[in-house]
């Protein structure tokens, strides 16, 4: 069986269209990769764009946030308020819970 | 056949030429070439590294990180100097928001010596030159809309504080060191700079011409550590009554400085700080120098009468005295060693009780304690409330002056320092050690930072007992005679009503070349409510209040005013 097997591997190597076939896929791989090299090294540019965009995105973030913590500062809301025509209380009034109910 | 021999000879040996010096620059030369190739294409990035953020103990934001912009110029890019100079010094104008409301000739002559100051830069022979100038983000979209070839932005990160000036001196703030590197100063971000400043990554990957990244080359990231985030023991709320009112209260009574401390004398925790004249810690350079330091915790004084309660607390422990002894000697003025003392307003008292020297401030009555206590104890309990130590608080640059020592103390000394002068404290320490008071007799370490936590833990900073100076007896006892100092004493007609509040002022004189100056005094009061269970603990101290001398017309008033609005914040009933 192996015989048999080495001598029909030994045919397959010797045929010719086998060795033309092995040559040129070997060919179509080769300039297969110099093209897939080819595109990954001109992607750069799209990564640097997608970096900045990224980045952008995060100083914003942090411009909102930093906004955000402006705007709810006691400083800001103070002026609000007097904008509004809100007024310190004078008088308080304390309940204690035993007095609820009477 | 000679010619052809000749021929293969010349070949052979030039062939072995180029084979010796490929040889050379593959085995000897390699490392240099392969360096030289590395450094045209590959490029180190610096990752900037946030700064942690610093909150207050809601969370509430109070130190921030923003992103802004550097600008710098590059001349050999720049054609016509004359025209960048004066389209970018317009453009910058126009942001400054300052110069909104100046006169027209004004703001020609800035914006003309402006536009002469960049075009002087920007025609050195040189290949960059920094502008001077940083711009916020939205401010760089303005100025990128200008198209101006040659001008280059350069990103930086700085402190963005949207409280404003408030809590300046709790926070410090972040300048540059010798290196140019952030770092903080003063404060929070002094004293834990180096948990708060994080780490710079990188990033290391190959470059084409273009300078854009090949995908299939090396790429090495580190990634930044962020700072960490710490959140305070300081309530944004109580901070802000506290400043509130002592910029008020500066004004009103004409002081040259003024500073309060609030603290919960359970745990150390420091609740609220300020100072007045503060800054602004985003513009640090508009102040002067001398405004950065923190009166309450450098700023060294003779603290008077506050001081009478921690002697009076340790002849109480010492049981040489208690609250109805009776001073049968201090009816009048004494002398000693050469020198007169007497009461602050020349009344004194027959039969005066150890509750009426403190109602009343009496000196003359705590030269009588302080005699019955001796040197030697008065010393120890001095040392035991930690007068003299740094109490180590975690603010950078605190200080002590240093406690003379026990044998150059004369008889002279032990009467002045029982009504607190002839001793040197800072406020900090006057707060801490009569904190024990409130707190059953226990001194607690003041602490600002409640925790600090990055991205996978928290650290939560323990309350730290230090010592036990006087028992809870003691405590008690004192505190008893504090009320009555309130309720009975200079300050009582500003006391709100149907709050107990344990309290004592203090009108110390300050040295003047070699002696007191009868017209300059710090007034103080110190006080802790409500007196049975203290929430917390204020000091407020004026220096040189023009309005009146007193500690009683001036800080007990302003200690009553912010202890109202904390009364009602904490919703603490009033007694009746």
């Amino acid at each position: 069986m192996f015989e048999k097997l080495y001598f029909s591997l030994a045919a397959l190597v010797n045929s010719r269209r086998v060795l033309i076939f092995l040559a040129i896929s070997l060919f179509v791989l080769v300039i297969f990769e110099i093209w897939v090299l080819n595109r990954l090294s001109t992607f750069g540019e799209q990564i640097v764009k997608i970096e900045i965009s990224s980045r952008e995105l995060i100083k914003e973030n942090q411009f909102l946030e930093n906004q955000i913590a402006e705007l709810a500062s006691l400083k800001v809301i103070e002026i609000k308020a007097r904008l509004l025509r809100f007024t310190k209380s004078k008088k308080y009034e304390y309940i204690r819970p035993e007095d609820q109910g009477k | 056949m000679k010619r052809l021999n000749w021929v293969l000879g010349i070949l052979y040996f030039s062939l072995s030429l180029v084979a010796f010096r490929l040889i050379y620059w593959q085995m000897f030369n390699s490392s240099f070439l392969v360096a030289k190739a590395e450094e045209q294409r590959t490029q180190v990035q610096k990752i900037l590294a946030k700064r942690g953020d610093i909150k207050f103990q809601d969370g509430t934001p109070l130190a921030l990180t923003q992103t802004n912009y550097s600008l710098y110029a590059l001349p050999k890019i720049i054609k016509d100097k004359e025209t960048f100079a004066r389209a970018l010094s317009k453009e910058l104008m126009d942001l400054n928001k300052d110069q909104a409301n100046l006169d027209e000739k004004t703001k020609y002559d800035d914006l003309k010596n402006y536009e002469l100051s960049i075009l002087e830069k920007i025609s050195k022979d040189l290949y960059w030159v920094s502008l001077g100038k940083i711009v916020s983000p939205q401010d760089r979209s303005k100025l990128e809309k200008l198209n101006l070839a040659g001008l280059g932005f350069e990103e930086k990160l700085s402190r963005f504080y949207p409280e404003g000036s408030s809590s300046a001196h709790l926070l410090g703030f972040v300048g540059a060191d010798l290196y140019g590197n952030d770092t903080g100063y003063f404060g929070v971000e002094g004293y834990y700079n180096g948990e708060l400043k994080g780490r710079d990554g990188f990033l290391t990957q190959d470059k084409d011409a273009r300078g854009l990244p090949i995908l299939i080359g090396n790429y090495v990231k580190k990634d930044p550590r962020i700072g960490k985030t710490f959140i305070l023991n300081i309530d944004r709320t109580i901070q802000y009554i506290v400043e509130k009112q002592l910029k008020q209260s500066i004004v009103s009574y004409g002081a040259k400085g003024a500073s309060a401390i609030v603290m919960n004398p359970k745990t150390g925790a420091v609740l609220a700080l300020a100072s007045y004249p503060n800054y602004d810690p985003a513009r640090i350079g508009e102040f002067p120098t001398e405004y950065y330091r923190n009166p309450i915790t450098i700023d060294t004084y003779e603290p008077g009468s506050t001081f009478k309660v921690l002697v009076m607390a340790a002849a109480l422990n010492e049981n040489v005295v208690s609250p109805e002894t009776i001073c049968d000697n201090c009816s009048g003025p004494i002398n000693i060693g050469g020198f007169n003392l007497r009461t602050w307003n020349n009344k004194y008292q027959d039969k005066l009780t150890m509750i009426d020297t403190i109602i009343h401030s009496d000196n003359i009555g705590m030269v009588f304690v302080a005699k019955k206590l001796g040197v030697d104890k008065m010393y120890d309990y001095i040392q035991k409330f930690r007068i003299g130590s740094l109490t180590n608080i975690d603010l950078q640059d605190e200080y002590s002056p240093t406690l003379r020592g026990k044998s150059l103390w004369k008889e002279i000394d032990l009467a002045t320092a029982s009504f607190g002068q002839g001793i040197s404290v800072t406020a900090l320490q006057v707060v801490r050690a009569i904190a024990a008071i409130a707190n059953n007799g226990i001194l607690m370490e003041p602490h600002v930072v409640k925790s600090i936590s990055d991205e996978k833990n928290t650290y939560n900073i323990p309350p730290k007992e230090v010592d036990r100076p006087i028992s809870k007896e003691t405590a008690k006892k004192i505190t008893d005679m504090m009320v009555g100092a309130v309720d009975e004493g200079e300050a009582k007609f500003f006391k709100p009503k149907g709050y107990k509040i344990a309290g004592k002022t203090g009108t110390a004189q300050i040295p003047v070349s070699g002696h007191y100056d009868p017209n300059k005094t710090i007034a103080s009061f110190v006080g802790f409510a409500p007196a049975d269970d203290p929430q917390f603990i204020m000091f407020v101290r004026f220096d040189e209040p023009s309005a009146s001398i007193y500690g009683a017309e001036t800080a007990a008033p302003t200690f009553f005013e912010i202890s109202k609005e904390i009364f009602k914040y904490y919703r603490i009933m009033p007694n009746n």
